[in-house]
């Protein structure tokens, strides 16, 4: 998806599991949308929009126990942004080691493109 | 009767393990440090593949630390190759592990260790008072990762660094911004030395220990050919096997390392007590002042080493800059690689300690085997031993209170690569 988004122009940072290397342009990153798998107990394949305020994340830890809302909350109160969050998830099949994406994950990315897109425009268009 | 205490989801560790320790008729029967996480492989998923592959493979290993197991990859490989690199390549791979010694530090200083002893449970809840730690922990981690990210296309699993080179070297523009980035975090280095060196240290875990550390020759630093070791002996790295001893354990997916039979500690505190004598600048004068607070026999104090190192890390870091943007950077200096068959085996310093890689390669340069010993693994049979000294002598203060000491003491390690804990549990059995 990275590759896919980087390709349409859009600015690309590969955080592994680690979001903090969203920090190096902070300060100019007033909307930051999170692209990644998403398990809300949804059919494998789909694909969720939502602001990341809105979520309820579960007390499972990203690299050493910072999840994706702490280092959020973090990165606002020293710099002051990013001042808006969303995600775009696609709900995994299954979630183990492996080099493949699963056939209904693989065929989700392009909606997920178009629903980071959609966004996108929309938070253009009100913002206008 | 037995009883069973669990502390879940043990916070600012990574990885799935537990500590068990069992208590019969009063006092300590055994601990046992367990580590559930599932093996992954990576050696195996080397095998077979060409030897440009392979720092991109290592990367994945942790996205904490993947830079230390890139560079010591392409370092081993190039010795099975007989092949040197040119000092521009050798002072960006030095950059590159300084910058992932700031980030390291700066994560764990900051963000998972100060909580502990500002009575916070995390950083998150600490922030609104001590908002300025906080912004000085997240400056220095982005100007490390800024850094790894123009050396290495990415801050996390990077993907510039091969044998003989870099796919791409950074400018010299982004050079002189990573040093105005660097100059501006100082201040949130000193202020981590001042906070750790502030700190009154419990002492429940004081014990004699051993330690070992790569020698980097005459200046401080994280690479080198050889291991020093704190009984006076020092081993070229070829001979890593006789350090680590690894053996497997039943309760633990990590092996346990010794020396000399003995249990042995790498990390930053062992760096700065084997080759502290070799820093200059401030970080020299700091440590000369705070020697005496750096304690050989309480592992908790590794804290206040990683912040007198993440001093070193940001002056050196600005040391090397200068001297690339001195000497002129140059976009085309990769060295050719030319593969034969043979073995390589090279040490560097990971922010958790001594990391080895060894790869034996075929005459196309196609990976026959490999051995990768993290640093987290060689401290894991050291962390059990200090568990079980700390659990006896604070037994008698109560379970809440030894599960808290436990944490803080495995957190002290800074414990990486998913080898760490996952929740205590105290089981009585009378």
């Amino acid at each position: 998806m990275a590759g896919e988004l980087a390709k349409l122009g859009y600015e690309v940072v590969v955080c592994g599991s680690d979001l903090s290397p969203v920090m190096a342009r902070v300060e100019e990153v007033n909307v930051l949308i999170i692209v990644d798998a998403v398990n809300w107990g949804a059919k494998p394949g789909s694909v969720l929009t939502a602001r990341l305020d809105d979520l309820e994340e579960e007390p499972v830890r990203a690299s050493h126990s910072l999840r994706v809302s702490e280092v959020i909350k973090l990165m606002r109160k020293a710099f002051g942004h990013p001042l808006e969050v969303y995600v775009v998830g696609i709900q995994p099949e299954r979630v183990e080691p492996s080099t493949e994406l699963s056939p209904s994950v693989r065929q989700a990315v392009n909606e997920a493109v178009a629903k980071v897109r959609e966004l996108l425009r929309r938070l253009q268009e009100n913002s206008a | 009767m037995a009883k069973e205490v669990v502390v879940e989801h043990v916070a600012r560790v990574e990885g799935h393990g537990s500590i068990k320790v069992v208590i019969e008729e009063g006092k300590v029967k055994e601990v046992k440090f367990e580590i559930f996480e599932g093996p992954r492989f990576i050696e195996r998923v080397l095998v077979g593949r060409m030897y440009y592959e392979v720092p991109d493979v290592v990367a994945r290993i942790c996205s904490i630390c993947p830079d230390p197991h890139q560079i010591a990859a392409v370092e081993a490989i190039e010795k099975a190759f007989g092949t040197s690199v040119g000092w521009q390549t050798r002072m960006l791979r030095e950059l590159q592990l300084l910058a992932d010694i700031i980030a390291s530090h700066a994560l764990h200083l900051y963000l998972l260790a100060l909580p502990d002893y500002l009575g916070y449970p995390d950083a998150l809840s600490m922030a609104d008072k001590y908002g300025r730690e906080v912004k000085a922990g997240l400056e220095l981690k982005r100007a490390g990762n800024a850094i790894k990210e123009a050396l290495t296309g990415r801050s996390v699993h990077g993907c510039t660094v091969k044998p003989g080179g870099y796919t791409r070297v950074p400018t010299s523009s982004e050079l002189e911004k990573f040093c105005d980035m660097l100059k501006r975090s100082m201040e949130g280095a000193i202020l981590a030395v001042r906070l750790f060196s502030s700190l009154k240290y419990p002492d429940f875990a004081r014990d004699e220990n051993a330690f070992m550390a790569v020698d980097p020759g005459e200046a401080y630093g994280f690479m080198g050919n050889y291991i020093l070791v704190s009984d006076g002996e020092r081993y070229p790295v070829e001979e890593y096997k006789k350090l680590t001893n690894e053996v497997t354990v039943p309760h633990s997916s990590a092996k346990h390392s010794s020396y000399n039979g003995k249990p042995f500690m790498v990390g930053a505190l062992a760096r700065l007590l084997l080759n502290g004598k070799k820093l200059k600048g401030q970080a020299a004068e700091m440590l000369k002042d705070l020697e005496p607070k750096l304690d050989a026999l309480n592992p908790l104090t590794n804290n206040l080493a990683q912040a007198i190192e993440t001093v070193y890390a940001v002056e050196r870091a600005i040391e090397v800059i200068d001297e690339l943007l001195d000497k002129g950077i140059k976009q085309d200096v990769d060295v050719e690689v030319k593969p034969k068959r043979g073995v390589g085996v090279s040490a560097v310093e990971a922010p958790r300690g001594v990391l080895y890689h060894c790869y034996e390669l075929d005459d196309e340069g196609r990976v026959v085997k490999a051995d990768i010993i993290t640093p987290t693994a060689q401290n894991a049979a050291n962390m059990e031993k200090y568990i079980k000294i700390s659990a006896e002598r604070l037994l008698s203060t109560g379970e809440e209170r030894l599960k808290g000491s436990l944490e803080l003491l495995v957190r002290a390690y800074d414990p990486c690569i998913s080898c760490s804990v996952h929740s205590i549990k105290v089981i009585k059995v009378r």
